[in-house]
């Protein structure tokens, strides 16, 4: 029978990623561990615990400074084992930080030893993020605030302060960020250059910014405006903001936009601000069909992530502002790929299963999938998006399901599968079990801040997969450069190795998938 | 008067980083000048009590 045993740190605070990394490793590491749970005592945390039967006496008594050391095992060994491990994990991270950098506990302290600063990065528990950011405007740093679940009102307050004093709020929810090159937050390396771009999503900014780079151009800034920016309430501040900074800023020449389509008045706003804007504009709200803002020599509209780097290097490369758009880069790998896929796909193999790390790439996807499909309403997701149905149960997919396995309901006091990807392998096994299902979508996503080995994480799962009887073609897309901490081409290699499809763009990942679950050639794409 | 939005473009992010500690790595390691704040909940994680500290400063 699993025992329980529960370990506090007093008066410790460790950051959420450290917390989970260990926890991960503890069970990666360790037989006979059956839950791993590592978190601060907070009141929030608490109630995550209750729910796996883990809430003991000793957690109960845990304040927000203790690390609740939480373990189910098959016996009262390996539970104590598990516990040193992680003690030791946790001490071994302290060692390898102490260095003159760490000293400070306020950002007036750290100024002082840093009074050149000009950007504080904000990524601490939400409900104190606002109090931070505000201390950090009011010391006149810009702010790059990655927290979520910070108040709209604080937003709209903090946005306001920090225009009216010339400074530039990211954010709140910033995941990615560039200034000057450098890359903040979850976010690829990728070659300097004339481009800018302003964007409500993490994941849609290392996907242009990285398919830029793949096309020989180069981006030098990315701002992150967080998506609730473009709402009426907010009315784009940060995007306008931005807009305005990269318009004087005399290495940009060309300014992308990604977002979600903004609000009735705040689009008239930012409509015009792009008319007034001396610099070219090239415009993917997501989910919009292109069309709507385009003016000669001025701006462009597009629909897709990769339309908007294709059709920044037309500029670059012709000074022509015109959307540019391609079907497949690599037709031969399209068509033998769906050959195969008409041969050996059992008829009962209809539907599409995308397990995505990334958001916006699961908006995307559904977005082309949706449009592919030859049935209307029959694409199930847990992004909201205009002809889709959202799914009855995120754990369980229905005919066509593309999950988004980062949102709330799967990161509730786990790791992001952008850093740990146990919850996406454990549902990609489901997946190749279950009879009906013709194609799986993976992306995986490399840069500073991810898991530093994300094919890797997965290749026990592969090797279950590639064991299987039933042939179920593997379509993915890394969002990566050969520039990025992790190393891109070996994970294309290492993909393409175990027989999985890769494809350059999220959004012909997409396509295929499509195609390869309709049993189509290629001669039948629209 | 030149905006602090436009010295953050023009002269590149100066970092004070604050919460996780894997940012203030990735920061390092680019190069670029940054120092990391050993953040822990204020008061102890009591928000009446941090309500009341930050009305007396």
């Amino acid at each position: 029978m699993a025992i329980v045993r529960t370990h506090l740190i007093h008066q410790e605070y460790r950051d959420s990623v450290q917390l989970m990394r260990a926890a991960s490793s503890v069970s990666k590491e360790i037989d006979g561990v059956k839950i791993a749970s590592v978190m601060m005592g907070t009141k929030k945390n608490k109630p995550l615990l209750e729910e796996v039967g883990l809430l003991t006496p000793e957690a109960i008594i845990a304040d927000a400074n203790d690390i609740i050391i939480s373990i189910r095992a098959d016996s009262e060994a390996i539970a104590e084992a598990a516990i040193s491990f992680i003690i030791d994990y946790l001490s071994q991270s302290v060692q390898s930080s102490h260095d003159s950098t760490l000293l400070y506990r306020s950002i007036r302290g750290a100024l002082t030893g840093l009074p050149d600063a000009n950007l504080a990065v904000i990524s601490v528990p939400g409900e104190y993020a606002a109090r931070d950011s505000h201390i950090a405007l009011m010391n006149d740093l810009n702010v790059l605030l990655f927290s979520d679940n910070i108040s709209l009102e604080d937003e709209i307050r903090l946005k306001k302060e920090a225009h009216s004093k010339g400074l530039l709020l990211m954010g709140p929810d910033c995941g990615t960020a560039m200034i000057k090159n450098v890359g903040l937050g979850f976010c690829n390396i990728v070659n300097p250059g004339s481009i800018g771009i302003i964007a409500a999503s993490g994941t849609g900014t290392q996907e242009v910014m990285t398919l830029c780079h793949h096309l020989n151009l180069g981006v030098t800034h990315a701002i992150g405006t967080g998506s609730r920016d473009v709402t009426d309430t907010v009315g784009g501040i940060t995007m306008i903001d931005g807009l305005h900074a990269l318009e004087r800023d005399t290495s940009i020449k060309l300014i992308i936009l990604v977002s979600k389509p903004p609000e009735a008045n705040t689009m008239s706003k930012i409509v015009r601000e792009i008319r007034n804007c001396s610099k070219p504009v090239i415009i993917n709200f997501l989910g919009k069909h292109h069309g709507y803002c385009d003016f000669p020599n001025k701006s462009v509209t597009v629909d897709t992530l990769e339309e908007a780097a294709y059709t920044a290097a037309t500029f670059i490369q012709s000074g022509k502002l015109t959307r540019t758009t391609i079907q497949f880069e690599d037709e031969v790998k399209v068509v033998n790929s769906l050959r195969e896929a008409k041969q050996r796909l059992h008829p009962d193999q209809k539907f599409i299963r995308g397990l995505f790390a990334g958001g916006t790439f699961t908006f995307e996807a559904a977005q082309i999938i949706r449009d592919l499909l030859l049935t209307k309403d029959s694409l199930y997701t847990n992004v909201h998006l205009d002809g889709t149905r959202i799914i009855e149960n995120v754990k369980t997919s229905q005919g066509n399901t593309l999950i988004d396995m980062g949102a709330d309901e799967f990161t509730l006091g786990k790791p992001h599968p952008m850093i740990d990807q146990t919850e996406r392998t454990q549902r990609f096994l489901k997946e190749i079990n279950d009879p009906e299902t013709a194609v799986i979508l993976l992306d995986f996503v490399l840069g500073y801040g991810s898991h530093p080995d994300p094919v890797l994480d997965m290749e026990d799962a592969f090797l279950q997969w590639k064991k299987n009887d039933r042939f179920i073609p593997i379509v993915a897309h890394v969002c990566g450069t050969p520039l990025d901490p992790q190393d891109y081409n070996n994970s294309l290699n290492r993909l393409a190795s175990h027989g999985i499809i890769t494809m350059p763009t999220n959004a012909q990942a997409a396509k295929l998938a499509a195609l390869i679950a309709l049993k189509k050639d290629k001669t039948e794409i629209k | 008067m030149t905006k602090k939005i436009d010295e953050l473009v023009k002269d590149g992010p100066v970092v004070i980083n604050i919460g996780l500690r894997s940012f203030f790595e990735a920061s390092k390691t680019q190069g670029i000048p940054v120092v990391h704040i050993k953040w822990e909940p204020p008061a102890r994680g009591n928000r009446e009590l941090l309500h009341l500290l930050d009305k007396l400063l």
